[in-house]
């Protein structure tokens, strides 16, 4: 039974953490604060359980999740474009509005605000992953790609560019980097992470609806990477493990039921505004946070 | 000018990637520390008995039941009395012997009315706390998601509030109390016809609550032979309805069927009056809020909506008068679902004379408890047939209505 509760615990790690590490990679490495990642982790749980649940096998909804939820990112990408520091997160916010409007009012399609029940467990090749144990080991795999793969990118040319452009534009732009594309590849690559955790979600948690992709997610998501360290992956998989596990020992402590959810939230606000005090550019990160909103370069 | 640039380059490239080795070298140490950290408390607390880990009847002759309700987030205003109402059904039914002769006692969790929530919190209450017995006093979306996390855990899940539609086919330890939204669509629909109106706008929120029973609404009146003027939907958080009323009144609709919250209600009819439209309020159980008679006074008089709780049986007028007692003040609202999910849990483990979920989702069709809400009899689904009260604003005051 415990062992239950802690793989649901690892299973939601390893989903949060391909989140905030994609995310990462849009707000830590190529400085633009986007507010609506939660959007984009929305579009990929959409797709992917609409596309299943049509008939299709199970991978090929998830690289279709991965794949429509960067198309998204291009969209996105071509305001991104014209747009930086708090203006930019304006224009991303406004992104994720609308498509939490479109996943609510498209009823023929997504059927609204009621939501989508009874998502089944994937499929792959004959392989059941109904068991948790068996959907961990899923999330685990994906997730360690994601790692890998995002870190290859990361250390080459392509993330010390993104990180030039982090610094200062214009000096990267003199180097011969074209910015302009680099942003649309750090979007693209960046949603298309977002949509396969997205699949990965909607088919661990069987049911979605519009409100569970609104705001409130992005600024977790944000909280992993500010609270790891902007620009440091590693910094999300830990800013991730520790935003899940926290409020999980505020569980055990036998408050009064009165005060139980209020508490338990304060507590939580609590320890984050003493980290970020004492740990202004996050545990492993690099980057100050506050310098990618004020952004005047 | 070059080598301007290949300062900066240096200062940039250099800088950047020598922080980055340094601090990969730490991440071993910070993360070993973190789960080592998390290791021990977790399993001091275990060893210290505080975790809660114990069996599901506990010491001491007590049933643990966990209880999944929003104490936090846009339905905390739900949580608060729901949770009241349980606390107050608790405390009578330990003074008069508990379940079996075993004393109740409720573990709560926090779902914050949000899906992904619902899953830790009915995550914890029967995987780590080990709970058999859980009430799901509950949003729609976390009820949903919570589900099936019971289901693979052989917990009894009893749904206190609920209304989404799709919660029937939930699984087989899942019961719910509530009657589904199809119902209440249904019924005020009728109502509706019967009232001769056969051109009804229909204007709603877009949420699950909303879209529920709003749907089954077109459709009955569709299906009775009335018709849809317009439909159309609003925010929750939206303060502005006149784009829509005006749009209404464009159709000259003879009646208009609003669901919504307090706040939503309050403002639409005050705006229709602004506009000058007129027609016939409908509305859904939410209107049953004292604040949008005071607000608006003899404006809403006459409005017809549909009312959750059976509001004239004996049971009924017992649970209010205990609820002022304790609390001095009224019930909120669906605290007397939550009152009811514990007596109809309780009448549940009587009847099976078990504690034992298996033999409790077997023996709970045979139940018929008769409650605050109204009776309480499962069908194969696991669902009640409860008709809604119609009700209308009279003098001021929520009144049973009476078609003619």
């Amino acid at each position: 039974m415990i062992e239950a509760y802690i793989l649901h615990l690892l299973i939601f790690i390893c989903i949060y953490a391909i989140l905030s590490m994609s995310l990462n990679l849009i707000t830590g490495y190529a400085g633009m604060l986007n507010l609506g990642h939660a959007a984009f982790f929305g579009i990929g749980a959409y797709a992917s359980v609409l596309i299943v649940m049509a008939g299709f096998p199970f991978w090929l909804g998830f690289i279709a999740a991965g794949a429509i939820a960067a198309f998204f990112g291009l969209l996105l990408s071509v305001p991104a474009l014209r747009l930086r520091g708090d203006f930019l997160a304006i224009a991303t916010l406004a992104f994720g509005e609308i498509i939490r409007s479109i996943l609510v009012n498209w009823t023929e399609f997504t059927r609204g605000p009621l939501g989508i029940p009874g998502i089944p467990k994937p499929e792959i090749f004959g392989i059941a992953f109904d068991s948790l144990w068996m959907y961990f080991i899923l999330a685990f795999i994906i997730a360690a790609v994601a790692y890998f793969v995002l870190r290859h990118l990361l250390n080459s040319n392509f993330g010390i560019a993104l990180k030039a452009i982090r610094e200062n534009e214009s000096v990267a732009a003199s180097l011969g980097k074209n910015v302009n594309l680099l942003k649309m590849q750090a979007f693209v690559v960046g949603a298309f992470f977002a949509g396969l955790a997205g699949s990965l979600f909607a088919h661990y948690i069987t049911f979605i609806d519009p409100g569970t992709f609104v705001l409130g997610e992005t600024i977790l998501m944000l909280l992993m990477v500010a609270l790891g360290g902007m620009g440091s992956l590693e910094g999300s998989i830990l800013g991730a493990i520790i935003l899940i596990l926290l409020p999980e020992p505020l569980r055990f402590i036998g408050l009064p039921s009165a005060v139980v959810g209020p508490l338990r939230q304060i507590i939580y606000a609590a320890i984050l505004i003493v980290l970020v005090i004492k740990k202004p550019r996050g545990l492993l990160g690099t980057q100050w946070f506050g310098g990618i909103v004020s952004d005047s370069n | 000018m070059k080598k301007v640039l290949l300062i900066l380059k240096n200062k940039y490239f250099y800088r950047l990637t020598r922080g980055d080795e340094k601090v990969n070298r730490r991440i071993i140490l910070i993360s070993a520390a973190v789960i080592a950290v998390g290791l021990v408390v977790f399993f001091g607390l275990n060893q210290m008995g505080l975790a809660g880990l114990s069996a599901p009847e506990g010491a001491g002759g007590t049933v643990k039941i966990g209880i999944m309700l929003p104490l936090t987030g846009d339905a905390a205003l739900y949580g608060e009395s729901i949770g009241t109402s349980l606390e107050l059904a608790k405390e009578e039914i330990n003074a008069e012997g508990g379940i079996l002769g075993r004393e109740v006692e409720l573990v709560l969790e926090d779902s914050a009315c949000n899906a992904n929530e619902g899953v830790k919190a009915i995550n914890s209450l029967v995987n780590l706390k080990g709970l058999k017995l859980i009430i799901a006093a509950e949003c729609s979306g976390p009820s949903l998601t919570a589900a099936p996390v019971a289901e693979d855990a052989k917990a009894l899940y009893l749904v206190a509030v609920a209304s989404n539609p799709d919660i029937k086919y939930a699984g087989d330890y899942v019961f719910r109390i509530a009657p589904s939204d199809a119902q209440q669509g249904k019924d005020i629909a009728q109502i509706v016809y019967d009232g001769g109106f056969r051109n009804t706008a229909v204007l709603f929120m877009d949420n699950a609550y909303g879209e529920g029973i709003a749907g089954v609404f077109m459709e009955e009146i569709g299906r009775l032979g009335g018709k849809v003027a317009i439909k159309q939907r609003f925010n929750q958080d939206d303060s502005d309805f006149r784009t829509q009323l005006l749009k209404t009144k464009e159709t000259g609709p003879d009646s208009l069927f609003v669901v919504g919250y307090p706040q939503a209600y309050q403002l639409i009819i005050k705006q229709m009056y602004e506009l000058g439209l007129n027609a016939q309020i409908f509305a859904g159980d939410t209107f049953k809020e004292a604040s949008i008679v005071e607000a608006l006074g003899d404006k809403v008089e006459g409005a017809i909506f549909s009312a959750y709780a059976e509001s004239n049986s004996e049971e009924f007028r017992r649970f209010k008068e205990a609820y002022r007692k304790k609390y001095g003040k009224e019930y909120g609202p669906y605290g007397d679902y939550g009152y009811d999910s514990l007596y109809v849990l309780k009448a549940g483990i009587e009847y099976a004379k078990s504690f034992d979920p298996e033999v409790l989702k077997e023996k709970l069709y045979g139940v018929e408890y008769r409650g605050v809400t109204g009776l309480t009899k499962f069908d194969s689904y696991g669902e009640v047939d409860k008709p809604f009260g119609i009700m209308t604003v009279k003098d001021g005051m929520f009144v049973p209505y009476e078609a003619g």
